[in-house]
């Protein structure tokens, strides 16, 4: 290669990459360039997929025009994404994270993380995972009164798995403890699937897990009740609230999923947002790969899903209260 | 038999396109260092989005496949593994190559992944439904029992000291308690906001291998030209074929260890290949040479993480528990289509499942011909300049590590351990031992704490992790490795002993 | 002193600390064992050097300065770490590069070989481009430049 070769070859190269960079920000109208979504949890994952899933029309015109790419930052169980995202993502609109509700706002309560209510802001909700309580096929227990029966006959010797610690699984089983008046011992487990094999391995006697993993597993599993505030219509008919049985356990253990900016993000952005992500939710092609996946959809616009968050924070900061000392 | 009768759908042009297009790609993946296998099928899922699902999981399978063999050749060619599942590949195979036989060492790598790959499928084809009762058996004891066992390998891992290997392994066992902790909730040594999220094992094998790598090539520039200054030989297939042929108990005791390790969840292979390693020099008569560039080294580590792969879909495909972190993310692929993992996938979804698994077999040979068609040319990685050769790893190596989780806290974790192990091996420590200490900690930190927790409101402690017949077996193994090692050491300083 | 006695007392020092760090709650029980076995483990290397029998290799002599071979290299690793958040991350991946194969390159200095270094730079920098921004799609963060 001669000298001069090279020289043609490095000047068209540094060209190629020059117009590869973004021009200077205009004030053109949100969005001019595509959306960063970060979801705190690993690709594959159940709140993975269902962002994948969600925000896969947004580059439709009807929508953003822009498409939302997918950043995943798993770590310490959503810590690592949600503190990051709070102190350090840019409050432009083009920074768009994935919150797992509970989890979110438990961990700010419980473990002084620098994230919560102060430094997010909710926007948009497309997805409601409940806990339920199941049991293995094998077990002598038919209902939740067998349950917490047994529960009250060996205080403190019942195992019960669930997928980590403040997640939706151990909110569900601190409410149970405290309405049904029991002591059960919770074994965390690094996932949902993994908790729920333990239970269908018989290395614990229950586990709270997701209502979608328990349907997929229904034939190994008896599921006793589900922690919200109404019946799933869609994929579990039969299998009655805790409500409706007289437990006192509301809805702050479902996993809501939803779409959050870091607060002081412009209103002229986030209007933007709270109008098109609702709209996108419902498109068909979202509607219909949910329903596919097992997924059960809730929609909220900003203010539902901002009353969500206060009332929850309100009941967490009580549940986990009375935990503590 | 069903396999037979969705096989030709394997064959349209279409899929066979995707399998090649996966499995050239997987292999050319792999072979660079930094990226592993999960992250390439992670960052792959979107595309397979909007495919059908035959042809998305055909992809995935093919990528897993290939990813998985490729990561040899780097650990072969550069002394860097591709993932965790080669490191026990690195020790014999790069020793080998450095002799100018890369080309062989890479020839055994293939035949021996083709073999190995070749009966892990057959076994996911046959015995499925037994087979993932007997992961639904694996709870807390028994994986703490299956973590001892993988650090009753540390001390004689790449080590020429069984105590610089332990003290090693144990560094590594430290590393991996940094963060949060997942069952008591608690955070530990966590003294920078970078280590928060812990020590990822990804950007900790990058750092560990490649970085040393970097600086013992710089070290060596400038005076010498080209990275290997050794001569290459060339080397006869036939030959390896019978050479590896010969070699039949290696084969043997990595197929075998690899089926089973693959079964258990969460173990995961990425013992595999160490732990079949081990097995095979405890019992070779060439135990001495392992090391320095035995082939019976390479064979079996390849054979076991390749036989893996198979069973390793079994608990995913039957109960939706994958058994290594590649299959937790192929989960995610197949979710994502409607395909949720039970008896139904070989039911109702007979079609994609078989199309799926047929492909995995056909895999398997593409792998075997494309790999062979790599090591021809393997002598354009080996004539490299040194130079150019180490800018290149640290420039992939901070990509590579960023990638895993998007986070440049990774970053900064893989260049300081890198560092770090650079003048821990000025004094004989080598990486081997601390990646499967980062490996193993956890595994048999959560399990004895979770087991704990059953334990103390049940049974009790001695009953629980003691007693039934799989602790017992597990136990008896660890003794088993443990016992061995002793006898060996005690062996080799006896005459050293006269000597002195 | 030889390496192998350097090192058995570093570790020993090293497990002592650990310990120390350690807090006491349950939380801390694995990592409090690991310190002991890691204090054990240099406790038994600095012993075996002093009777010989234990530790199976004479003492690894180390390379003598050859490391000294690889500080401009660390130091290219620490600017390399501060480039990537001010400039980006393939304009430094591009600078590191060719500053580590122009400190270690053998070939005298000359227009030819400086143009060679610099499209091969280039090239490779492309080639990463290519194979994580376009075909893998990660998003790296970005600075000033890309």
């Amino acid at each position: 290669m001669s000298g001069d070769n090279a020289t043609t070859i490095v000047a068209a190269i540094i060209a190629l990459v020059m117009t590869a960079l973004p021009g200077p920000a205009s004030a053109q109208e949100y969005p001019s360039r595509p959306i960063m979504l970060t979801v705190a949890y690993s690709p594959g994952g159940a709140t993975d997929l269902q962002a994948r899933i969600v925000s896969q029309p947004a580059a439709d015109r009807d929508y953003f025009g822009r498409p939302m790419i997918i950043v995943n930052k798993p770590g310490a169980g959503g810590k690592v994404a949600w503190s990051w995202f709070a102190s350090r993502a840019q409050k432009t609109g083009y920074e768009v994270a994935v919150y797992n509700l509970p989890h979110v706002l438990a961990q700010s309560i419980a473990l002084n993380a620098d994230y919560g209510l102060d430094t997010l802001e909710p926007i948009a909700n497309f997805g409601a995972d409940p806990a339920v309580l199941a049991v293995s096929r094998d077990s002598s227990i038919e209902t939740v009164e067998d349950f917490i029966a047994h529960a009250k006959q060996n205080p403190g010797a019942v195992t019960i798995s669930g997928a980590g610690l403040y997640v939706g699984h151990h909110i569900a089983l601190l409410q149970l403890e405290r309405a049904a008046e029991i002591d059960l011992t919770y074994v965390p487990y690094p996932g949902a699937v993994p908790a729920l094999t333990s239970l269908i391995g018989g290395q614990v006697q229950a586990s709270f897990n997701n209502l979608s993993d328990a349907y997929r597993s229904r034939d190994r599993l008896k599921i006793l009740a589900v922690a919200d505030l109404d019946r799933d219509a869609a994929f579990l008919p039969n299998v009655p609230t805790f409500l409706e049985r007289g437990i006192d356990i509301d809805d702050s253990s479902v996993n809501f999923r939803g779409f959050m900016v870091p607060r002081g993000t412009p209103a002229e952005v986030t209007d933007v947002l709270a109008e098109r992500l609702p709209a996108m939710f419902h498109d068909e092609g979202v509607l219909r790969r949910m329903r596919e996946g097992g997924a059960s959809m809730r929609i909220m616009g900003r203010e539902e899903v901002q009353t969500l968050w206060q009332r929850h924070q309100a009941a967490l900061e009580a549940l986990l209260a009375d935990l503590g000392e | 038999m069903e396999l037979l009768q969705y096989f030709p759908d394997v064959l349209t042009p279409w899929h066979l396109a995707i399998l090649s297009l996966g499995m050239i790609g997987g292999l050319l993946l792999g072979a660079t260092p930094g990226l592993s296998p999960t992250l390439a099928v992670a960052l792959l899922i979107p595309f397979t989005f909007n495919m059908e699902a035959a042809a998305a999981l055909i992809l995935l399978g093919a990528v897993y496949t290939g990813t998985v063999a490729g990561g040899a050749i780097s650990a072969i060619l550069l002394g860097i593994p591709g993932a965790p599942a080669n490191i026990a590949t690195t020790l014999d195979g790069h020793a080998l190559a450095k002799r100018g036989r890369a080309a062989e060492a890479l020839h055994y790598c293939f035949l021996s992944s083709f073999v190995g790959g070749l009966i892990g499928i057959l076994v996911l084809i046959f015995f499925t439904p037994p087979l993932a009762e007997v992961a639904l058996r694996f709870g807390p004891s028994h994986l703490f029992w299956v973590a001892i066992l993988g650090v009753t390998v540390i001390g004689s891992l790449g080590s020429k000291s069984v105590l610089k290997g332990l003290l090693a392994g144990a560094i590594g066992l430290w590393l991996a308690t940094i963060g949060y902790d997942p069952v008591l909730g608690e955070e530990r040594f966590v003294y920078s906001d970078h280590l928060t999220g812990g020590i990822n094992i990804i950007a900790a094998l990058v750092g560990l291998f490649a970085i040393p790598q970097v600086l013992g090539m710089l070290e060596g520039a400038g005076s010498t030209g080209p990275t290997a200054t050794y001569q290459l030989e060339s080397h006869g297939l036939a030959a390896s074929i019978a050479a590896t042929l010969s070699r039949w108990q290696a084969l043997a005791i990595g197929s075998v260890v690899g089926i089973f390790i693959g079964l258990i969840p969460g173990a995961g292979g990425q013992v595999a290949g160490l732990v079949a390693y081990d097995q095979a020099r405890k019992l070779s008569p060439n135990r001495d040479s392992f090391g320095k560039g035995e082939p019976e080294g390479i064979i079996a580590a390849e054979s076991a993480n390749n036989a893996m792969v198979g069973p390793s879909l079994v608990p995913l495909l039957t109960l939706g528990v994958p058994g290594s972190p590649t299959a937790a993310v192929l989960l995610g692929g197949l979710l994502i289509h409607g395909l949720f993992p039970g008896p139904n996938l070989f039911t109702l979804h007979a079609e994609v499942t078989w199309t799926f698994i047929g492909s995995l077999l056909l895999g398997q040979v593409l792998m075997l011909l494309f790999g062979l068609y790599i090591s021809r040319h393997s002598r354009l990685v080996m004539q490299v300049p040194a130079h150019y050769m180490a800018a290149a790893v640290t420039v992939l190596a901070v990509f590579g590590a960023y990638s895993v989780q998007n986070s440049l806290s990774d970053v900064i974790v893989m260049l300081t351990l890198g560092t770090g192990m650079y003048f821990a091996a000025k004094v004989g420590v080598s990486p081997a031992p601390v990646v499967l200490g980062i490996i193993l900690g956890p595994i048999a930190e959560m399990n004895y704490t979770q087991g704990k927790l059953i334990a103390e409101v049940g049974e009790g402690m001695a009953r629980y992790f003691l007693t039934g017949p799989l602790n017992i077996t597990l136990i008896g193994l660890c003794l088993a490795s443990v016992g061995y090692s002793l006898l060996a050491e005690l062996r080799s300083a006896r005459p050293r002993r006269a000597q002195a | 002193m030889n390496t192998d006695r350097l090192t058995g007392f570093g570790a020993l020092l090293l497990g002592i600390v650990l310990y120390s760090l350690a807090g006491d709650s349950e939380a801390y029980l694995f990592p409090r064992f690991i310190a002991v076995a890691i204090g054990l483990l240099g406790a038994v290397i600095a012993a075996a050097t002093f009777s010989r029998v234990l530790l199976p290799t004479a003492s690894t002599s180390g390379a003598g300065r050859a490391w000294l071979k690889s500080l401009p290299v660390l130091a290219v690793f620490i600017a390399y770490r501060w480039a990537m958040e001010t400039f980006g991350f393939y304009s430094s991946a591009f600078a590191a590069f060719l500053i580590i194969v122009w400190l270690y390159a053998p070939e005298p200095l000359s227009y030819r070989t400086a143009s060679k270094r610099i499209a091969i730079s280039a090239v490779f920098t492309v080639a990463i481009f290519a194979l994580f921004s376009l075909l893998l799609r990660v998003q790296t963060p970005r600075g000033m430049l890309l």
